[in-house]
């Protein structure tokens, strides 16, 4: 018997991005776990958005509940565990609704948590994960699409498959929680109001009763991030956290704002940041070839190709970007064209395009239902 | 896996009942874990005000105490004592 796997989407407003967020539940591979997706939206405002929302996941055979009051982002996560809980699932994904999931989301982070039964919790990677992001230049320019999504992180598990890193915290924008773990470590604190830094509590409570709090870089998850919780009015202007929530953590976890400092001196998410490049890169090239241009410039439209170009007038080293993901190889004094054919295995120029997976059928009617979201 | 073909408005009532009664459940235990909060930091409230009390007034004290030690290195005992016994009350700045 497979597993059973909760998704569950906090959403509050949003109705430009919610609806790409869940059409991209909809294609997350259930090879591996059985899926529910849960959207739990806490009494959005926006004219029109709960009722587009009820319908859209009533259509999609998504579960959908509004709360009658705002409840704030640790509450309402809470009810996801609950719900988790009380519904048997093994697993429960808490998850931000500004994001594109990729198929593997499920078997990726699953398959990860069924390695070490001390796990408490792996976040996906991101573009935008805190101290744990892959950088991306211009990412919603670059990556904000279903495709893009999948071939990254299918990349990215041809690079890693099930390795795992342990972090000082958690972030919940898409972590999945071994269910069980939750009657060990307990719910989300209320104390942190509308949100914000409960889950760096929730994490560090769970590595204080012995459990790892991780990363799996094998999973890329696109996130738009911290701009929709200004509009929302989660943080103030110019902030990107609430210095209140931070206070608490300080209090209660005096050791962890070390821990986090010793953590970014030695960042092996950089290490891994430099292999997640290469083998972008490389399989991208692979995919859509190479070009080695005069002169640095951006993709043009429909360009998938990697672009190179040569750094400084004595040209020691090429830069090498990819939809925003950039990297410097150096040329040691050999020939330029030489040394990146070599390092992509194939010479400069255009290969054969892949012709994208056929949607399985919810993915499909979302496509019908949100044409402008595909 | 419940997909789009199986999914009907009975089975979008059936989660939002079992949501409705965890959330209820979920708001009275978060009311109770509020409430005892309250009380708990009320009485650390009382016991942080009486200590804030208490360290003030020794505060205060050691204001004095150290106030007219540095007169009488500063002075000298006859100047002090002369001015004290005459109960001017007025104190060199």
């Amino acid at each position: 018997m497979k597993p059973r796997l909760l998704l569950v989407m906090t959403a509050y407003n949003g109705k430009d991005f919610v609806p790409r967020s869940i059409g991209s539940s909809t294609r997350v591979d259930d090879t591996e776990c059985d899926v529910d997706i849960l959207v739990l939206d806490d009494c959005s405002p926006e004219p029109g958005f709960s009722e587009t929302i009820r319908a859209l996941c009533g259509s999609l055979g998504v579960q959908y509940y509004r709360s009658p009051r705002n409840l704030g982002i640790p509450r309402n996560v809470n009810l996801g565990l609950l719900r988790a809980l009380a519904g048997g699932y093994t697993y429960v994904v808490i998850s931000n609704s500004d994001v594109i999931y990729p198929a593997n989301l499920a078997s990726g982070l699953a398959g990860v948590a069924a390695s070490d039964p001390r796990i408490g919790s792996v976040m996906a990677w991101s573009n935008n994960v805190s101290v744990y992001s892959l950088p991306c230049v211009a990412p919603d320019e670059y990556l904000a699409d279903q495709a893009t999504v999948d071939w990254i992180s299918g990349s990215l598990t041809a690079e890693f498959g099930a390795e795992v890193v342990d972090t000082p915290s958690g972030i919940s924008f898409c972590i999945l929680i071994p269910t069980a773990a939750l009657p060990k470590v307990g719910l989300m604190d209320p104390v942190f109001g509308r949100g914000y830094c409960e889950e760096v509590d929730w994490s560090l409570r769970s590595q204080d009763r012995g459990l790892r709090t991780t990363v799996a870089p094998s999973v890329f998850v696109y996130h738009m991030g911290a701009g929709t919780n200004v509009g929302a009015g989660l943080v103030a202007a110019g902030h990107v956290t609430v210095p209140a929530h931070e206070k608490i953590i300080d209090m209660r976890y005096p050791r962890f704002r070390a821990d986090l400092k010793e953590f970014r001196a030695h960042n092996p998410i950089h290490d891994m940041g430099d292999r997640a490049v290469a083998r972008l890169v490389r399989d991208a090239a692979a995919e859509w070839g190479w070009v080695l241009a005069p002169a640095p410039r951006g993709p043009l439209a429909g360009d998938n190709a990697v672009l190179c170009s040569l750094v400084g007038s004595k040209a020691r080293s090429a830069a090498i970007a990819w939809r925003g993901f950039r990297m410097e190889l150096q040329l040691n004094g050999e020939s330029p064209s030489a040394v990146l054919t070599d390092f992509f295995g194939r010479p400069q120029g255009a290969a054969p395009v892949a012709q994208p997976p056929t949607p399985p059928l919810r993915a499909a009617q979302f496509d019908t239902i949100y044409p402008e979201h595909v | 896996v419940t997909g789009p073909a199986e999914w009907s408005p009975s089975d979008q009532e059936r989660v939002e009942n079992e949501m409705e009664s965890l959330s209820l459940e979920q708001a009275l235990i978060d009311f109770e874990v509020a409430n005892r909060r309250v009380v708990d930091l009320t009485n650390r409230l009382v016991e942080a005000l009486e200590e804030n009390r208490v360290l003030k007034r020794e505060l205060e004290l050691m204001r004095v105490r150290r106030y007219v030690a540095v007169r009488l290195r500063n002075l000298g005992p006859v100047r002090w004592l002369a001015r004290w016994a005459l109960g001017t009350g007025q104190h060199e700045k």
